[in-house]
């Protein structure tokens, strides 16, 4: 069966200090747009990867900005490059760039 | 044996370069794939050899397409590269008059006035000096010419030319050595042996008096000498390299040997060492307005030559054509930058397709593609939808809640291999439906499954659908007198080549008029899926650029036919219509009826840019 989300979360403790937040720094610095952003999901919402399975764009960057990277390769390979959620971004965060750059930081270690 | 030692620097760097250039050449060859190399086999003895041969007399002895863009341009480059080569074959001829034999020592010709110094009462032997000189006065023309241009590039018609590396400097500085070294040392030698021509001997009875020497004399032929041999062996590590691997590519392209593989080959080498740095196709790039002056496919070229690419370099480009198709020696910059791109250590996953349903329980005749981005443009499917209605068409939407990307987003990136699990998807959607013909509203989406998706099915961009419908008479359709301009996507034009079609449909429904730019020339909105770069400012500023170039004072609309134009263009806040010419075609079926609804419609979206 495909999630949707639609199952009840499973408990999850952030713990920040530990965290290591180096991937983020990367990509923050590599698309700073990314600190524009809102988090208003209209990028998950216009998806087309995100519209059949669990993937959503805006969830993935939370995370690894909190230093959550464990799911980060999986999250990020579902992507297709379309572009749609550039053009729905109310904040003018280049999306596109900020996966690279994940990809980019994953293929470093 | 006619020997001096002082030929020595250009024998061997004769053969240095001799042999550089067949240990790279075969190893080129060996990386071609089976398909180019049966081209090479099978046109091999074919009239395509002569064509191709032609085409090498054509472009890189008298440099045609260069001439074609600047005429002071293309005598420059002429008068180096058919003066250098008539000075060696008339050298060949002058040196076979004398010795009466083919097989001297390769020296010989290019030193023949000082192994024959002296004069033989022979008219034949004046006509030679007479023509000699004039060759040489014509060669040196276009070393006095290249010079001026480095300070003086505008009377060249270009902005932009490019900046040199340290050995393309030095090859350079020694090229514009080379004759006048040439051309004094013949003057000496006729100052104190006599002969020579007007321009030659000329110049050596004013040497006569105080430059002319024994010593002068030697030291000049050796000067000479190391000018060219020191060129033969910057040459392969130079820009210079584009000389002998033009004539190559010229041949392979002939043959039909040149297909894109997608991958880096043989071929990709050919190309890239092809491409001179002439830095003709710089002003022709929209990023040098954002201030981005290095990425250029001179630039891409010159760090993959030299193993020195940057991830920028090869990514911050809008893959927009404009450069191939101004590129003089017909570099395919596109191809060469993708297969650059390409990366297969990049992992990515897209099993959950899987889920996409691909059967239909209709059998419609056409499929109606939208694209990921004219579902962000509603307007245009509407527009669409409502046009198969009116000439009644079976049709189906394939991608009305699940759309999967066609896939040339990620090829263009890089990951053409990665993407296959989309593309097999879809195919199997369009195959699925058995439907006879396959509209799609977007560009991006038309080149990839007309080029790559080898279907069995008809694919039309819908521009060229509504002009068939058009011309079957499928469409009650009225002309208003409204005055549009029509823009050229770069993916629907320079990169598929759809010119006609869209105007014929425009022309029937309003007054259109050209701008300037326009077919292969057209600028490229700014939007393009290939850069992920750009900054959404850095867009919207070629956006604005663009459109104040494209659109005359006395119209008020622009028309499109790509949705991702269409989104980038309406970003820029301008007062002006941006349609899409399914939306045109859309409003005059309803003959005026809801005329501005739709446009209004699109305008209020954009706005949240
Ligand atoms: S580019 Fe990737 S994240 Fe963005 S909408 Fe397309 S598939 Fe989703
Ligand atoms: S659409 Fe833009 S602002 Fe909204 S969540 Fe996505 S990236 Fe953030
Ligand atoms: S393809 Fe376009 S953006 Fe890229 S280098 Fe050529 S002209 Fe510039
Ligand atoms: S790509 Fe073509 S036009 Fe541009 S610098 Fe190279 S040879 Fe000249």
């Amino acid at each position: 069966m495909n999630s949707f989300g639609f199952e009840i979360q499973k408990d999850n403790t952030i713990e920040y200090d530990k965290n290591d937040l180096s991937l983020a720094a990367f990509v923050l610095r590599h698309e700073p747009s990314l600190y524009n952003c809102i988090q208003c999901g209209s990028c998950s919402g216009t998806c087309p990867a995100s519209a059949i399975s669990s993937y959503q764009f805006r969830k993935m960057q939370l995370l690894m900005r909190r230093g959550e990277t464990k799911h980060l390769r999986e999250d990020v390979a579902h992507c297709m490059l379309c572009g749609k959620c550039i053009l729905v971004c109310p904040r003018g965060v280049n999306t596109r760039n900020v996966i690279r750059q994940i990809r980019i930081a994953l293929n470093m270690n | 044996m006619k020997f001096n030692l002082f030929v020595l620097p250009f024998t061997i760097g004769l053969l240095v370069l001799f042999s550089i250039l067949t240990a790279k050449y075969i190893r080129w060859f060996l990386s071609l794939s089976t398909d180019q190399r049966d081209a090479v086999i099978k046109n091999f003895f074919t009239l395509k050899t002569l064509s191709g041969l032609r085409e090498i007399f054509l472009e890189s002895l008298l440099h045609r397409n260069i001439s074609r863009k600047n005429r002071l341009l293309g005598y420059m480059h002429m008068s180096l590269a058919f003066g250098w080569f008539l000075l060696i074959i008339v050298g060949h001829f002058e040196s076979y008059s004398y010795f009466k034999t083919a097989l001297e020592p390769p020296y010989i010709p290019i030193f023949l006035r000082y192994f024959q110094q002296d004069s033989l009462a022979d008219p034949l032997q004046v006509i030679y000096w007479f023509v000699m000189d004039l060759i040489l006065l014509f060669v040196l023309s276009g070393v006095a010419l290249a010079w001026y241009k480095r300070h003086n590039r505008k009377h060249f018609g270009m902005k932009k030319t490019t900046r040199h590396l340290p050995a393309d400097r030095i090859a350079l500085s020694v090229l514009w050595f080379i004759f006048p070294l040439r051309l004094l040392a013949e003057s000496i030698t006729s100052a104190i042996y006599g002969g020579g021509s007007f321009l030659t001997s000329g110049l050596g009875s004013l040497l006569e008096n105080n430059i002319a020497s024994d010593l002068s004399f030697i030291a000049s032929w050796w000067a000479y000498s190391i000018s060219l041999g020191l060129f033969f062996v910057f040459l392969p590590f130079s820009r210079y390299m584009h000389i002998p691997t033009e004539l190559v590519l010229i041949m392979l392209r002939n043959w039909g040997a040149t297909k894109y593989t997608g991958k880096i080959d043989g071929i990709t080498q050919f190309e890239v060492h092809s491409c001179s740095s002439c830095g003709i196709c710089l002003d022709s790039c929209q990023l040098l307005e954002l201030g981005h002056a290095n990425i250029q496919s001179p630039y891409l070229f010159r760090n993959f030559r030299g193993n020195k690419l940057s991830d920028t370099v090869v990514q911050n480009c809008l893959m927009c054509g404009r450069c191939e198709t101004t590129c003089v020696v017909g570099i395919k910059t596109n191809s060469v930058r993708r297969a650059i791109r390409q990366n297969s250590d990049v992992e990515v996953n897209h099993d959950y397709l899987r889920h996409v349903d691909t059967s239909f329980n209709s059998s419609p005749d056409v499929l109606y593609f939208a694209g990921c981005m004219t579902h962000l443009t509603p307007g245009i499917k509407k527009s669409m939808q409502a046009i198969f209605k009116a000439a009644k068409i079976n049709y189906a939407l394939v991608d009305e809640d699940q759309n999967i990307c066609c896939g040339r987003p990620m090829m263009l990136s890089g990951l053409a291999e990665q993407s296959l699990a989309m593309v097999n998807k879809n195919k199997e959607l369009f195959e699925n439906s058995g439907a006879q013909t396959l509209v799609t509203s977007c560009p991006i989406c038309y080149k990839v499954f007309r080029d790559e998706y080898n279907l069995n099915i008809e694919v039309l961009h819908h521009t060229q659908y509504i002009d068939r419908l058009m011309k079957e008479g499928k469409l009650a359709l009225a002309k208003s007198e409204e005055q549009v301009v029509y823009h050229d996507p770069c993916e629907l034009g320079r990169n598929s080549g759809v010119y006609d079609e869209p105007r014929r449909v425009i022309a029937a429904l309003a007054n259109l008029s050209e701008s300037p730019a326009n077919r292969e020339k057209a600028w490229c909105c700014g939007g393009s899926i290939a850069n992920a770069m750009l900054t959404s400012l850095e867009k919207k500023e070629l956006a604005i650029s663009a459109l104040g170039k494209i659109v005359p004072k006395n119209t008020m609309t622009l028309v499109t036919a790509c949705p991702l134009c269409k989104k980038t263009f309406a970003s820029t806040g301008k007062h002006i219509n941006i349609v899409d010419i399914a939306e045109l075609v859309a409003v005059n079926l309803s003959a005026g009826k809801d005329k501005r609804r739709i446009w209004m419609f699109e305008k209020i979206e954009s706005a949240s840019i």
